[in-house]
Parts: structure tokens; C-alpha cells; sequence
């Protein structure tokens, strides 16, 4: 009998210590979960930059074997492709000749897509500014446009309506302007003006400083600088994609199938459908997210949630010398570009 | 009868039994006393470590963002590549801001062997931001190191060499790559050299030529 009584207090001495220990065991655990997750995240993020990193580089790779001649056997092959194999880089989701690392994205953005803000003449920026303001700013349209031209000009005399030094020295963060060439896209937000205008864009995406002309080729277009143009609007925008997915324009007469003839005639001075450049964005994330939810009935929409990426913009010349880096941005933000999937019945 | 009566505990069990517990629990939260205080020794270690290579990563990329910004000079009326260093401080523009600011931010790297490493930031619109620097106070990033830099120069196709001082001015460049080597100042803490190679891709203006002579 005393035995059984013994076995009792081997349980109680048992139970307490199971307790104590699952205690503490717990709260240890705990820690290294939060350590070990810190460190986790640490290390993934490097991993994730250099994959990034080495996707610029196949990026790069692949815009100058571009340009290297076709050996003649593939001559023929090319023929059947019905798209200028330049125009893949239209922003699309790439698949390049040497694949990056799983999970990366790759995009390239020829800068014939987008608007040229340093050749663009005052006429072209008074229709950009009139389609983002209205017209009837018209007074606060000609201010825009004189302090653009003072902040541009090489000397420092005001003109009407514009500003010079004494006006940006005159604020609360005081600076002095230009005077020369713009020399980021992003400079136009420290114009007298511009800030308020143009907050709401998405800069590095709509404009470009590099290109020859201010002419925009349709099938290389970003939705951004789609929007800024004259006599396009959002369902137009939507119209324009889907006929890139399956076509290209060869020229205006293939766009004036999709934009009526009124809107036509405010884009078609803007418009260049052959046009490509040496300058390119080429960005390169890992998808974070990736949703999928119907829009419109028809259409499935991919969107890619990220918050920023590796951007960096090049100029090719030729396969046989490095690319000219012109700008590095390991933190731009891209706008969640909606990959539109449209389903075949809506195609027909 | 008799039976029934020894059911219970003597005194001598229970004080028996409770000395074993005692014992046994206080070998028990003993040992994992220990362990804990070693688990949290090591993850400070390890959380310092991950701070300070946070701090490294922010400046190598900064580094690797920077941008050939130009300003007019208003007493010598040109314009003039803006990267100024020598061995205790770096000034530069650089596409990157801890706040991921939209355009260009400048940057400015001190070493202070009082102090250790501190950082000033400001936008760098479109015009030589150093009066701006002196204005703002200065964050500690690293405190306990001192830091020198030196600037790679790309004389001829293979011509390289290394230099300690900078002067955007004169070179009308940026250095193809910079080197900042962190010591620790207080030998006592036990902490590490700490070291950034960052290479600059875009060293070269857009328009201006680089004045670096072929020596």
C-alpha cells in the first residue's frame, strides 16, 4: 500500500516539472523563432538582391544580343514572327535568352514609349498641360510653361510669368535652378508649379530625357505617358493594350481603327508606330504578390504587388561594347501594372 | 483496520518527497537559467550584427545609386560634376534616400573619432548641396567606428589606381568604385573591422567629359 501512495507523489513532482519546463521551453522557443526569423529574412533579402542584380545583367545581355546580326538560317523563321521582335520591350513581362532566377521579374521599357521632356516643344507641353488641367487654366498653363522655359534657359532673367533664382531662393528650402538641360525626369517637380501638376504621376515612367524626338511609338507606350497624351483616355488606353497583346500598329492607320477620327486628330502629330530607341529601362523585382481577380467580365487581371525595384536605365549601341549606364535606382517604384488576359471569345 | 490506517503520509514521506522536488526543480530552472542568459547574450550579438550590416547594405547602395549630378559654380560660371571626398568624408548624390524619396538625395559621410560615423542627408535639387549640409544635424550610423575612404580612378582601358581624395571639381567624373574601410575605435568592445566596396556604373555625366589625366 505504501507503494501506491508513493506513485502519487511521483506524479505530482512529474506533473510540476512538465509544467515548468513546458514554460520555459515556450518562451526560449519564442526567441528563436523571432531571431531566427530576422536572420531568415536578412538573408533572403540579400539572395534577393543578387538575383535581382543578375537578372539586370542577362537584361542587358539580352538587349545587345539584340542587335547582333541573325545568323542566316533564322532569316526565314523571322518572317512568320508578325511582330518586330523590338517590340517586346514594351514593359511586358520578359523571358529573356538566359533565364534569371525563379521568382524574378524582368521588364524592359524602350524609351521610344515614352515622352520626351527635354526636346518636347512649347506647343506639345501647352497640350500636355491643357489635357491634365483643362483648358480653361490657360493662365496658370502660361505660367507653367514660362517658369519651365526659365528653369531650362542658360541665363537667369525671368521672363513674364516665369522664375528665376531670386523666386526658388525665396522659399523655405531654397535653391537655385537649372539653367541648363533637366538632367533627371524628376526635376521637373522643383519648376515653379510642377509639383502640384504632375505629383500624381508616375515621372520615370511617363517622360524620358534621352530619345532623339518627342515622338511616342504606340506599341512600346507605358500606360503612364499614355496618359498624359492628347485624345487618349482610359478605355482607349485599355483598347491600345489589348490589340499590342496579338498585333502591332504598323502605322497611324492601324491606330485610327482604335481612336476615333476627333481624338486622332490631337494624337497623330505625337505619334511615331516605327520608331524604337538605344535608351532602355530595364527593371527587375521579385513578385511579392501576384493576384488574379476578374475585371469586366471578360478579362482576367494579373497585378504584381511590389513596392519597388531595381531600375536602371541603359544605352545600347552596339553588341560589341558595354552598355552606357545612365542612372541606377535599386528603390524605384513601379506602378502595379495589370498584365490583361483576355480570354479568347473577347478576342473574336 | 490496521490497513486502512496507513494509507496516509508519514511525515517523513512528505518531507522526503518535497526535498526531492525542491531539488530536482531547482537543478532544473538552475541549468535552464543558464541557457537563457547564454540565448540572449548570443541573439544581442546577433541583432547588433544585422544593425549593423543594415547600415552597410544602405550605404554600399546608396553608393551604387549614385548619380553624376552637376551644378553651376556661380563664382566660376560652369558646370561642374558634383563628388567630393578625401579620407574622413564623402559627399555624393545618389538616386537612393532612406525615406525613398522621389528624385535626387545627397549624401554626406563623416568619420569623427570622438563621435564615430555620422550621416547627413538633403535633397539635392538641382544646385551644389552643400550649403544645405551644414545646416542639419548629423545622425550617428555607426558610433563606436572611425572611416576611411578611398576612390578607384580609371585612368586608361587598364590603367587603374587608387586614390584617397576626390575632388568632383578637377575630375569631372565619379569614381568607378569606392572603398570604405570602418575601424572600431574602442579596441575593448570587441567588435569588428567592417568594410564596403561599392562600384559606381554610372561615373560619367551625360555631357560633360571627364578630366582625368592619363598620368
Amino acid at each position: 500500500m505504501i507503494k501506491i501512495n508513493q506513485q502519487g507523489s511521483v506524479i505530482v513532482v512529474t506533473l510540476w516539472t512538465i509544467i515548468l519546463m513546458t514554460i520555459l521551453i515556450t518562451v526560449i522557443a519564442g526567441q528563436i523563432r523571432l531571431s531566427s526569423k530576422a536572420a531568415f529574412y536578412h538573408k533572403e533579402e540579400l539572395t534577393d538582391w543578387a538575383n535581382v542584380v543578375s537578372a539586370i545583367n542577362q537584361a542587358e545581355m539580352e538587349l545587345m544580343l539584340e542587335r547582333m546580326p541573325r545568323p542566316p538560317e533564322t532569316i526565314d523563321d523571322l518572317n512568320d514572327i508578325n511582330k518586330n521582335p523590338l517590340f517586346r520591350f514594351n514593359g511586358q513581362q520578359l523571358e529573356l535568352s538566359y533565364p534569371p532566377s525563379e521568382g524574378v521579374t524582368v521588364r524592359i521599357y524602350d524609351h521610344a514609349g515614352k515622352i520626351n521632356i527635354r526636346e518636347i516643344g512649347r506647343p506639345r507641353m501647352r497640350a500636355l498641360l491643357e489635357k491634365k488641367l483643362g483648358e480653361e487654366a490657360d493662365d496658370q498653363i502660361d505660367e507653367l510653361i514660362a517658369s519651365w522655359g526659365d528653369w531650362v534657359d542658360l541665363n537667369n532673367n525671368a521672363g513674364i510669368d516665369g522664375a528665376e533664382a531670386e523666386y526658388y531662393e525665396a522659399l523655405d528650402n531654397p535653391y537655385i535652378p537649372r539653367n541648363g538641360k533637366l538632367e533627371t525626369v524628376e526635376e521637373i517637380l522643383h519648376i515653379k508649379g510642377f509639383e502640384e501638376v504632375f505629383s500624381d504621376v508616375e515621372l520615370a515612367s511617363a517622360f524620358t530625357l534621352y530619345t532623339d524626338d518627342e515622338l511616342v511609338n504606340l506599341n512600346l507606350a507605358t500606360v503612364e505617358a499614355m496618359q498624359l497624351l492628347p485624345g487618349l483616355d482610359d478605355e482607349l488606353i485599355g483598347e491600345i493594350l489589348a490589340f499590342r497583346q496579338n498585333n502591332e500598329f504598323r502605322g497611324n492607320g492601324d491606330v485610327a481603327q482604335i481612336v476615333p477620327a476627333e481624338n486622332m486628330a490631337e494624337l497623330r502629330p505625337w505619334l511615331n508606330s516605327r520608331r524604337t530607341s538605344n535608351f532602355y529601362t530595364i527593371v527587375a523585382y521579385r513578385k511579392l504578390v501576384s493576384e488574379e481577380y476578374p475585371f469586366d467580365d471578360d478579362e482576367l487581371i494579373e497585378v504584381d504587388v511590389t513596392l519597388s525595384a531595381f531600375s536602371e536605365i541603359v544605352e545600347i549601341t552596339s553588341f560589341t561594347e558595354k552598355p552606357k549606364i545612365l542612372k541606377i535606382n535599386p528603390y524605384q517604384n513601379i506602378p502595379a501594372r495589370p498584365v490583361v488576359r483576355i480570354e479568347e471569345e473577347f478576342l473574336e | 483496520m490496521k490497513q486502512k490506517k496507513q494509507s496516509g503520509f508519514t511525515l517523513l514521506e512528505i518531507m522526503m518527497s518535497m526535498t526531492l522536488t525542491a531539488m530536482l526543480l531547482g537543478m532544473l530552472s538552475a541549468g535552464l537559467y543558464s541557457v537563457v542568459n547564454d540565448w540572449q547574450n548570443e541573439t544581442s550579438v546577433l541583432d547588433e550584427t544585422l544593425d549593423k550590416s543594415l547600415v552597410l547594405l544602405q550605404v554600399e547602395r546608396a553608393l551604387i545609386a549614385a548619380f553624376p549630378h552637376s551644378y553651376i559654380n556661380q563664382d566660376r560660371l560652369a558646370r561642374f560634376v558634383y563628388f567630393e571626398g578625401d579620407e574622413n568624408e564623402l559627399r555624393w548624390v545618389s538616386t537612393v534616400s532612406p525615406q525613398r524619396r522621389n528624385g535626387l538625395t545627397a549624401w554626406r559621410l563623416v568619420s569623427d573619432i570622438q563621435d564615430g560615423v555620422q550621416l547627413t542627408l538633403t535633397p539635392a535639387y538641382s544646385d551644389n548641396p552643400d550649403n544645405r549640409f551644414d545646416e542639419l544635424e548629423p545622425t550617428t550610423i555607426l558610433e563606436n567606428y572611425t572611416a576611411e575612404f578611398s576612390y578607384l580612378v580609371q585612368r586608361n582601358d587598364d590603367e587603374k589606381e587608387w586614390l584617397d581624395e576626390w575632388i568632383g571639381e578637377e575630375m569631372q567624373s565619379l569614381p568607378i568604385a569606392v572603398y570604405i574601410i570602418f575601424t572600431p575605435i574602442d579596441d575593448s568592445l570587441d567588435e569588428e573591422v567592417l568594410e564596403v566596396l561599392a562600384s559606381i556604373r554610372t561615373w560619367k555625366h551625360e555631357d560633360i567629359q571627364p578630366s582625368i589625366s592619363p598620368i
